[in-house]
């Protein structure tokens, strides 16, 4: 067992990203293919609902396992050169906030999320000593008129949550 | 006809939908000039505030942000080296180059002349080509559509920049996901996990929001890069008659390049702007000014990408199969407003068929308004930092997917396309042909179960109609010029090393 995890490893690390993408795809596309047999796939006059869902997830495994054994014959991928440094907490930050808004906005109301939202990503954001005060108000600002603009000029249903005008 | 022109030119030219016009125009030339949201995710964020919109005065609106996003594209390319959207990749070679000359001005003014031109041109053959075609397209049956959305599928998929296994691969990610929902023909929910709202399947906004808006904002956030407009003076934005001398040309064949690979399916305004760049550059008596400030390398692109507009709408009005992405997403939103696109759509929508047509030629006029006296305005909004354009991006994302269905579900499933988005472009998978898929899916699905039952369950029925087959051959076609290509590229090196050594 432990040295099945030991030869995982390996592969990982010489397939990179591109091993980890094709294995992920590979087993969801094998499961996809079970659950379109049991769906049904009927016979060719009278095809069933899972037809298509079969013949598109098994090219679709087949694909993946043939990227899995590239990325492992190819070897580790080359590092991706970008414009500047890479910054990945940002990027966690960014999508822990919107998970956080989705869990709130319809509780708590757009205006207090909305605003909670922008005053966190407008001081994240910021590079050097952060400007609390111009954030706050910045996100105070936005909220206001993405409101007035997007629900009461396009009547578009926001959620009022605990201010309801 | 022309009495169809006329009635389109009335309906088009109304108080209302001029200002529709002008409204998309303005938020896509936004969009063209700020990298980041890009036109497809615009149109989404917008597509729920045209909910209460008549048809028309909604896709007016989002075609003008389609087409004005071409525009203002080219600003950020000249001005900042970065481009604004796609298809502008390639002005950036020659038309920075002009900005650091001081020619800045030219630049832009050739680019929005040949715009406009090229839009003007492409829109005239529109008018030409889609009747022809619609009366074409009667004859299409089950088949016909099955096989044609196979190639167009295909043809995306072929066009890719990077890899074709993993376009592939996203392709048909994108076909499961459109099957996720009730299957209309034998009413089994498929893929909704006990969730009642996945019945209706998972919604397009929240899709390309994720995919496109999010996932590029993460991106972007990724990276600290600097976005530094050049410091110099935008004057004489009417190009000079040598300017013009260089240019006539270029736009006139860029706008025929760019029109006819826009109907492709796969074409598109990037592949346009490709191809009008590497023809001016084989046809020029000086290629080695290329990439040096050449006024030719902004203005045949510049055009090409604005004709690929106009010659993407011939297949959505007349055929009903959307050539793209961004077509894929306004092909969307005249579904949600009742009105299928096809070949049926001039008997039964004459209004919204030629009131299209017509609101392009007003399109263009504002767009060249827009572009050139108004040029300072969008200089100003390059200035803004990324920090604050990218809360206001995602909060825009929020609010369109949240608005479709007042569904927290479709946040979530926002959300999850964002991550995937992002990782998708981390390992270099594209976005477009998942997307295109995604729309396309079901009426693949429906378009082969018809063909089956009509053919009593025979694959023969594919071979023996003549349109249906021709379609089929070009798609086998590339797709063993596509597994081939390795191999060609490998034996090319090898001959060109070998030439190199003798």
């Amino acid at each position: 067992m432990r040295l099945a995890v030991l030869r995982f490893v390996r592969l990982v690390q010489r397939g990179g990203g591109n091993f980890l993408a094709s294995l992920c795809v590979a087993l969801l596309a094998g499961w996809v293919v079970r659950q379109a047999l049991h769906m049904g796939i009927g016979r060719l006059h009278s095809p069933g609902p899972g037809f298509l869902v079969f013949l598109a997830s098994c090219m679709l495994g087949l694909l993946a396992v043939h990227l899995l054994v590239k990325s492992v014959r190819a070897g580790g991928e080359a590092v991706q050169v970008g414009q500047g440094k890479k910054h990945y907490g940002p990027v966690v930050w960014v999508v822990l906030s919107l998970a956080g808004y989705t869990l709130f906005v319809s509780s708590v109301g757009y205006l207090l999320v909305t605003f909670a939202l922008l005053f966190f990503l407008f001081a994240m954001l910021q590079e050097g000593k952060k400007k609390w005060f111009s954030a706050g108000i910045m996100a105070a600002a936005v909220s206001v008129v993405t409101y007035l603009v997007f629900s009461v000029w396009f009547k578009l249903p926001l959620p009022a949550g605990w201010i309801s005008w | 006809m022309w009495s169809d022109i006329s009635l389109g030119f009335q309906v088009a030219f109304s108080v209302d939908n001029l200002l529709f016009c002008f409204i998309g125009t303005v938020i896509g030339t936004l969009v063209g000039v700020l990298p980041g949201i890009g036109p497809i995710g615009a149109m989404a964020l917008l597509l729920p505030v045209s909910f209460s919109m008549a048809p028309l005065g909604s896709f007016i609106m989002l075609a003008g942000i389609y087409y004005g996003a071409m525009y203002g594209g080219s600003t950020t390319s000249i001005l900042v080296n970065i481009p604004g959207e796609a298809a502008s990749v390639v002005t950036c070679l020659d038309g920075y180059q002009m900005a650091r000359q001081g020619r800045a001005g030219p630049a832009l003014g050739m680019a929005a002349f040949g715009s406009f031109i090229a839009g003007t041109l492409s829109i005239v053959g529109l008018m030409f080509l889609a009747r022809p075609l619609s009366s074409v397209a009667l004859k299409f049956g089950p088949p016909e559509y099955f096989a044609l959305m196979c190639l167009g599928l295909f043809l995306v998929i072929y066009m890719a920049q990077k890899s074709i296994e993993k376009a592939l691969m996203a392709g048909l990610a994108g076909l499961l996901l459109s099957w996720v929902g009730m299957d209309s023909t034998t009413g089994v929910a498929r893929f909704t996990f006990g969730v009642n709202e996945l019945n209706d399947g998972i919604g397009v906004v929240p899709l390309v929001m994720g995919l496109f808006g999010v996932a590029e904002v993460l991106a972007n956030v990724e990276e600290a890069v600097g976005q530094e407009v050049l410091k110099t003076k935008l004057k004489n934005l009417l190009p000079s008659i040598e300017d013009w001398k260089k240019s006539i040309l270029p736009i006139i064949r860029g706008s025929f390049v760019g029109f006819f690979l826009g109907i492709l399916p796969g074409g598109g305004t990037i592949v346009s702007s490709f191809a009008s760049y590497t023809m001016e550059k084989r046809l020029s008596k000086h290629p080695e000014r290329f990439g040096t400030g050449e006024i030719a390398g902004v203005a045949g692109p510049e055009s090409a990408n604005n004709a690929a507009v106009g010659g993407a709408f011939i297949p959505l009005l007349s055929l009903g199969i959307p050539p793209n992405a961004v077509i894929a997403v306004l092909f969307s939103a005249l579904l949600i407003h009742g009105v299928r696109p096809g070949p049926l759509l001039i008997s039964e929508h004459a209004d919204i068929f030629w009131g299209i047509m017509a609101s392009m030629y007003a399109g263009n006029f504002f767009l060249l308004l827009l572009n050139l006296p108004a040029i300072g305005l969008w200089v100003k909004v390059l200035k803004i930092p990324y920090r604050i354009l990218a809360p206001l991006i995602l909060l825009f994302c929020l609010i369109g997917a949240y608005s479709v269905n007042s569904s927290l579900l479709d946040l979530k499933l926002m959300l999850g396309f964002g991550v995937l988005g992002y990782i998708m472009r981390k390992l270099d998978y594209e976005p477009a042909p998942l997307c295109l898929a995604f729309i396309l899916g079901p009426l693949l699905e429906t378009s082969l179960q018809q063909s089956l039952i009509i053919s009593q369950g025979s694959f023969t029925v594919f071979v023996l109609r003549p349109i249906a087959a021709a379609c089929f051959a070009i798609t086998l076609l590339l797709v063993i010029t596509a597994f081939l290509r390795p191999g060609i590229e490998t034996l090319t090196k090898i001959k060109a090393f070998g030439d190199d050594v003798n």
